[in-house]
C-alpha cells in the first residue's frame, strides 16, 4: 500500500506540474481528491484492510491527500500569477494615444481681470456695486461737474438716447447714486460697461469696460489716493511694480492725478508698448471735487472722498499681451478658448 | 500741442536739456507725450488737460516750465512802433451782443506790403503744424501759437464803411468762409459784421470777402474774447473745428486780447509789413473783477495728508503768478492771475501747491477710518456661480457689445411692433449696425455663432451674462415719478448658445452634434446646481426659435426664460451650416427662485427597489405628463423616475410610442416588501391607463 500511495503522490505531482491552466488543475483535483477521486476512493475502501493495517494505510492515504492538496494549491497560486501576468500584458495600451477629455468652458479674459480686481479690492474693504448702463445725463455729467451745453463735454464723445439720457461714458455716474443713497463710510468699486462714440480700431471700441472706485469718509486725504492705488498696483501687477502719480484733470476731482505703473512688458527699460517711456498710464484718480460732494449733500468741510477709474480692456490687454482691443469683443473661439488656464 | 524747444527756451533762459524739461513738466501736470527730433531742434508734443487753456501756447508752457523748474520767465516784446495815422478815423467797432463778447480789441496797419514771412517764422509755424500763407496771416498765427490769443486780419478796404459790428446772426443770413464753403447762419451764432452783413463767424473763421490778399493795403487786426460756450456750439453746429475755435471753446481770457494784438502789431512793424496806426480800439464790456480765494494752509495739509511749510506754500504760489494779498497762519487771501481761468476755489490752490511741491513727495497712506461692513453683491455672486457651472458643462464665456440694429432684430424674426415698442434708440449712432440697445441676448449670441461659423469654427458652446434693455411703457412711466422713470428697464440675463459638437470626437467614438436635449440638459444641470428643483418646462412659440422645439422655463409659475432650436430660416440667413440652440434666462429671477442654505438629508438607511416599466401611449402624449402620473400614484415611495428608452417602430401600433422608465422605490423608515412595491406599482399602472391612456408593453 505504501507503494500505491507513493505512486498517487508522484503521479499527481507530475500532472500538477504540467498543468497550465486552472481548469486543468481542477481536473487533476477531481481525479485525486474529488468525490470519486482516486485517493478519496482508496480512503473509502479502507474497510477491506485488516484492523491492524487500517490505521497505517489510513494515515498514509491522509498524508498523500494533504500533500496533493498542497501541491494543487501551490500550483493554483502559480497559475493565477501567470494568468494575471498574461492578462495584464494583453491589456497593455499605447499610453501616447490621446485621452478622452470632458469638455470644459473658458472664461472671457475681461472677467478674469474683473474678478482678480474684485479680490484685490475686497481685501481693502471695498464692496462691489453696480448701476444702469443707460443713465441720466445728470448722474453721468451734471452732478459730476460737467454742465450741459459746455465745452467740457468734448472730453468724452457721448451716445445720447434723449437730451437727458445718455449711455454712461464712465461708471463714475454710479458714485452719485451711491453717495445719494448711503452715508459714509463708503468703500465701493463699480464695474461695468461704458460707452463712447468712438469708431472701432485697434485701441478703441464704442463699448468697453471700466472699474471705478469710491471711498468717502471723514479725513480722506490725497495721500490715501496714492496709498490705496499703490497697494492695488503692487497686488495686481506684482510687488516690484513702480508707481508714479502725475497731476491731471477730471471735472469731478480736485486735486486730480493720473497713475502710471512701470511698464509690465519691459520693466521700465522702454519698449513699443510704453512708447519708450518705461511707464504705462493705468488710471485716473483724485479727491472728490467739493462741488460733487455738495451736490450729493455732503459738506466738503467735514467729508472728503477719493475716486478712481480704470479701463479694464487696457489692463487686460497689458496682462495678456493682446495688441488689438477688438479681439475682446469678437469672441472668436480661437481667441477665447486660449484662456483655459487664465 | 507741438512746441519747439528753441522757441520755448527764448522765454526761459537757462532751460535744461529737452529730456529733463519733458520729465519735469510731465511730473507737474503738463504731460509730454513724445519728443520729436534731437537736441536744439527737439519739438515737444504736450498733452494739455482740458482745464488748462492757458497752456495752449508756447508762452503758457514757458510759464509752467519756469514755475516748475524755478527759473526766470522772459516776456515777449510788446513795444509797438506806431507811425501811421490815428486809428480813430480808420475804423469803428461796436459790440451789440455783449454777453457773447467780453472784449474786442482792434488795430490797423496801413501801407501793407503782402509777401512771404521770414524763413524763421515759417519754420516755426511748420514745426507746429501750421502752413505758412503770407506775412500778415503768418503773424496772426504766430502770435496765436506764442500767446494763445487767436487773431484775425481783415482787409480793411473790403469792410464796408470800415465798421465792425459784433452781433448775433440774423436767421437766414449766410456767408462764404475763407475755405470757400457757403455757411448758413442761425440766430444764436455770433458774427462779426460790417454795417449790414457778416464778414466773419466770430472765433471760428473769417469770410472770403474780407480775406487778406496780394492786393491788400490796409489791415484791421482783431483780438477778441468771445464766449467759449457760444464758439463751441457754433463750431459744433457748423462742423468747423479750427485752431481759433478750439482755443476759444476752451477759454481765452480777456486780458490776453491786448497782449496778443500788441505783440502782432509789434511784429508787423518789426518785420516791415506796414505802418501800424496810432492807438487801438478797445471795447471791453466784460471787464471782470479779479478773483480772490481764501486759503487755509492747515486745510491744504489736511487734504493732502502732509505737512508742507507755509513758506514753501507761499513760494510755490508766487512762482505760479498768484499774488498773496494777505497771509495769516489760519487764513490767507490769494489773487488769481487772469490767465488761470481754472483756479476758482481753495481745492484748486491745493492742487497747485501739490503739483509743484511734487506729487511723488506725498506719502502713501491707507484711509484711517474703519472700513464699512461689506455687503456681498448677490447678483454678482450668482453670476459667478452660474459661470462656473456652465464652464463645467463645457460652455465658453463670451462678452459682446450691447448694441444691435433694427435690421439685426428683424433677421431674428422679431415682430416689427415689438422692436418698435421696446427699442432704446441711440440718437447719434456712428454705425448702421449699432443703432439701438439689444432687447435680447439672442442677437449677440447668434452674431458670435455666425462670426465663428464664417471662420470655419462650427463647434461652438458659449454663454454670456449680460444686460438687455427695454423701453418702458408710457403708462409705466406715468406711474413712477421723477427722472429715473424715463430710464429703460435693464435686466441681467444669462444667454447660452450651442452649435455643432459639445464634446470633441475621440478615436474610439464619434460624438454627435448637439440637439435640443443637450441644451435642456445643460439648463437642468444648472438648475440642479443652484438647488432649484421646483421647475417646469412648457411648450412655447418664439419667433426666433423652431416652432416645434422651443420651451419656456417656469419656476413657481414665474416665467424665467426660454430655450430652443434656432429657427431654420434665421440659421440660413446667418449662414450657419449646423443646427444651433439658444437659451436666455433672467438672472435676477433665478436668484429669487433659489433656496436658502443647503440642508443635508440623512443617508438612506433602507434599501431601494427598482422596477422597470414600458408603456405604450399615443404619440402626442408628452413624456412629462406620463411622469407626472407616475409620481402622482407613487404614494410617497417613489424616489426617482428615469426615462431610459423612447421607441417608435414596428413593435408598437402606428401613431403610438413606447416609453420605458426605471422607477426607484424607497421608504425612509422601513425596508419595502415585494408586496408593498407591487401594490404601488400596480396603482401606477392603473393611473397611467386612466390618466394618459397608457397600455403596458412590459414590466419586470
Amino acid at each position: 500500500m505504501d507503494e500505491k500511495t507513493k505512486k498517487f503522490v508522484s503521479d499527481a505531482k507530475k500532472s500538477i506540474e504540467s498543468a497550465m491552466s486552472l481548469p486543468d488543475l481542477e481536473e487533476i483535483r477531481v481525479k485525486y481528491l474529488g468525490k470519486r477521486g482516486e485517493i478519496t476512493q482508496a480512503l473509502r475502501s479502507l474497510g477491506k484492510y485488516s484492523e491492524d493495517e487500517r490505521p497505517k494505510i489510513g494515515r498514509l492515504l491522509n498524508e498523500a491527500r494533504e500533500t496533493v492538496r498542497e501541491m494543487i494549491e501551490a500550483r493554483r497560486v502559480e497559475i493565477s500569477a501567470i494568468d494575471l501576468e498574461n492578462k495584464l500584458k494583453a491589456e497593455e495600451v499605447d499610453i501616447t494615444l490621446p485621452g478622452k477629455r470632458p469638455s470644459i468652458g473658458t472664461r472671457h479674459p475681461v472677467s478674469v481681470v474683473y474678478e482678480e480686481l474684485e479680490r484685490v479690492f475686497a481685501r481693502l474693504g471695498f464692496e462691489v456695486l453696480e448701476g444702469p448702463d443707460v443713465e441720466l445725463d445728470y448722474n453721468n455729467f451734471e452732478a459730476l461737474n460737467v454742465p450741459k451745453n459746455h465745452p467740457s463735454r468734448d472730453i468724452q464723445d457721448t451716445f445720447y438716447i434723449t437730451d437727458d439720457i445718455v449711455l454712461r461714458t464712465h461708471t463714475t455716474c454710479v458714485d452719485i447714486r451711491i453717495m445719494k443713497n448711503r452715508k459714509p463710510p463708503i468703500r465701493a468699486i463699480i464695474p461695468g460697461k461704458v460707452y463712447r462714440s468712438d469708431a472701432s480700431d485697434p485701441s478703441h471700441l464704442p463699448v468697453f469696460h471700466q472699474l471705478d472706485g469710491l471711498v468717502v469718509d471723514e479725513g480722506i486725504t490725497f495721500g490715501d489716493v496714492k496709498g490705496v492705488l499703490a497697494r492695488f498696483a503692487h497686488e495686481f501687477f506684482g510687488p516690484d511694480t513702480d508707481v508714479r502719480f502725475r497731476p491731471s484733470y477730471f471735472p469731478f476731482t480736485e486735486p486730480s492725478a493720473e497713475m502710471d505703473v512701470s511698464c509690465v512688458i519691459c520693466n521700465g527699460a522702454g519698449c513699443r508698448v510704453c512708447k519708450n517711456t518705461g511707464w504705462l498710464e493705468i488710471l485716473g484718480s483724485g479727491l472728490l471735487h467739493p462741488r460733487v460732494l455738495r451736490e450729493v449733500g455732503f459738506d466738503p468741510e467735514e467729508i472728503s472722498g477719493l475716486a478712481f477709474g480704470m479701463g479694464i480692456d487696457r489692463v487686460t490687454m497689458l496682462k495678456y499681451g493682446i495688441d488689438d482691443i477688438r479681439l475682446l469683443a469678437e469672441n472668436d473661439m480661437a481667441f477665447n478658448r486660449q484662456f483655459i488656464h487664465a | 500741442m507741438l512746441v519747439p524747444y528753441k522757441w520755448l527756451a527764448e522765454y526761459v533762459p537757462g532751460l535744461p536739456l529737452p529730456g529733463d524739461v519733458a520729465e519735469a513738466l510731465t511730473s507737474s501736470g503738463t504731460a509730454c507725450e513724445s519728443l520729436i527730433g534731437e537736441g536744439e531742434d527737439t519739438v515737444f508734443d504736450f498733452e494739455i488737460t482740458h482745464d488748462r487753456a492757458d497752456c495752449l501756447n508756447v508762452f503758457g508752457i514757458a510759464r509752467e516750465a519756469a514755475a516748475t523748474l524755478g527759473l526766470e520767465l522772459k516776456h515777449p516784446g510788446l513795444v509797438v512802433k506806431e507811425e501811421g495815422p490815428a486809428i480813430d478815423g480808420l475804423a469803428t467797432v461796436k459790440i451789440i451782443s455783449e454777453d457773447l463778447c467780453k472784449r474786442y480789441v482792434a488795430r490797423v496797419v496801413t501801407e501793407v506790403n503782402i509777401g512771404p514771412s521770414p524763413g524763421w517764422m515759417q519754420k516755426r509755424l511748420i514745426s507746429c503744424g501750421i502752413r505758412p500763407v503770407n506775412n500778415v496771416v503768418d503773424i496772426t498765427n504766430y502770435v496765436m501759437l506764442e500767446l494763445g490769443q487767436p487773431l484775425h486780419a481783415f482787409d480793411l478796404d473790403r469792410i464796408r464803411d470800415s465798421t465792425i459790428v459784433v452781433r448775433r446772426a440774423r436767421s437766414g443770413e449766410s456767408m462764404t468762409t475763407i475755405d470757400g464753403e457757403p455757411r448758413e447762419l442761425s440766430g444764436d451764432m455770433l458774427v462779426i459784421s460790417n454795417a449790414t452783413s457778416p464778414v466773419a463767424i466770430a472765433g471760428v473763421m473769417g469770410g472770403a470777402d474780407t480775406e487778406v490778399e496780394e492786393s491788400t493795403t490796409q489791415v484791421l487786426l482783431e483780438a477778441a474774447a468771445f464766449d467759449s460756450v457760444s464758439v463751441w456750439r457754433t463750431s459744433r453746429r457748423l462742423k468747423m473745428r479750427t485752431e481759433a475755435s478750439m482755443r476759444f471753446s476752451r477759454g481765452v481770457w480777456p486780458e490776453n486780447a491786448r497782449l496778443g494784438i500788441d505783440r502782432a502789431a509789434a511784429l508787423m512793424a518789426e518785420l516791415k509789413v506796414g505802418k501800424v496806426a496810432v492807438g487801438r480800439i478797445d471795447e471791453y464790456p466784460g471787464l471782470e473783477t479779479p478773483v480772490h480765494i481764501r486759503l487755509r494752509p492747515a486745510r491744504v495739509n489736511r487734504l493732502l495728508g502732509i505737512d508742507i511749510d507755509q513758506n514753501e506754500m507761499k513760494s510755490i504760489l508766487m512762482r505760479l503768478g498768484f499774488i498773496l494779498d494777505e497771509w495769516n497762519e489760519d487764513s490767507c487771501r490769494v489773487l488769481v492771475p487772469n490767465h488761470r481761468m481754472d483756479v476758482r476755489q481753495e481745492e484748486d490752490l491745493v492742487e497747485e501747491i501739490a503739483r509743484i511741491y511734487g506729487y511723488d513727495k506725498i506719502p502713501h497712506t491707507i484711509p484711517k477710518g474703519a472700513p464699512p461692513e461689506i455687503r456681498l453683491n448677490p447678483v454678482r455672486r450668482l453670476e459667478s456661480k452660474v459661470g462656473e457651472i456652465l464652464r463645467g458643462s463645457g460652455l465658453t464665456e463670451v462678452d459682446t457689445m450691447t448694441f444691435t440694429s433694427e435690421a439685426a432684430c428683424s433677421e431674428l424674426r422679431l415682430p416689427e411692433k415689438d422692436i418698435e415698442r421696446y427699442k432704446v434708440q441711440i440718437s447719434n449712432p456712428i454705425s448702421s449696425e449699432h443703432t439701438m440697445l439689444r432687447t435680447t441676448l439672442f442677437v449677440s449670441l447668434v452674431d458670435v455663432l455666425a462670426r465663428n461659423a464664417s471662420r470655419q469654427r462650427d463647434d461652438v458652446a458659449i454663454y454670456e451674462a449680460g444686460k438687455v434693455f427695454r423701453r418702458r411703457y408710457v403708462e409705466e412711466v406715468k406711474k413712477e415719478s421723477g427722472r429715473e422713470a424715463n430710464l429703460p428697464d435693464e435686466r441681467k440675463m444669462i444667454g447660452l448658445a450651442l452649435m455643432g459638437k459639445l464634446e470633441e470626437p475621440t478615436w474610439t467614438n464619434q460624438t454627435p452634434d448637439v440637439d435640443f436635449f443637450h441644451m435642456k440638459g445643460i439648463i437642468e444641470r444648472l438648475l440642479e446646481s443652484l438647488g432649484i428643483s421646483r421647475y417646469r418646462f412648457e411648450k412655447m412659440v418664439h419667433p426666433t426659435l423652431h416652432p416645434g422645439r422651443a420651451a419656456r422655463l417656469v419656476i413657481d409659475s414665474k416665467d424665467i426664460g426660454c430655450f430652443g432650436e434656432l429657427h431654420p430660416t434665421v440659421s440660413e440667413i446667418l449662414g450657419l451650416s449646423k443646427r444651433a440652440y439658444l437659451a436666455e434666462l433672467d438672472l435676477e429671477k433665478l436668484l429669487l427662485s433659489m433656496p436658502g442654505d443647503l440642508e443635508v438629508k440623512p443617508l438612506p438607511r433602507f434599501p431601494a427597489v427598482s422596477r422597470d416599466i414600458a408603456v405604450i401611449v399615443e404619440e402626442d402624449i408628452e413624456s412629462g405628463r406620463v411622469e407626472d402620473r407616475i409620481w402622482e400614484a407613487g404614494a410617497g415611495l417613489v424616489e426617482r423616475v428615469n426615462l431610459f428608452d423612447v421607441y417608435v417602430g414596428p413593435q408598437v401600433p402606428p401613431g403610438h410610442k413606447s416609453l420605458a422608465y426605471s422607477i426607484t422605490y424607497r421608504s425612509l423608515d422601513r425596508t419595502l416588501t415585494d408586496e408593498e412595491v407591487g401594490a404601488v406599482h400596480a396603482r401606477i399602472v392603473e393611473n397611467l391607463a386612466q390618466g394618459v391612456g397608457a397600455s403596458i408593453r412590459s414590466q419586470d
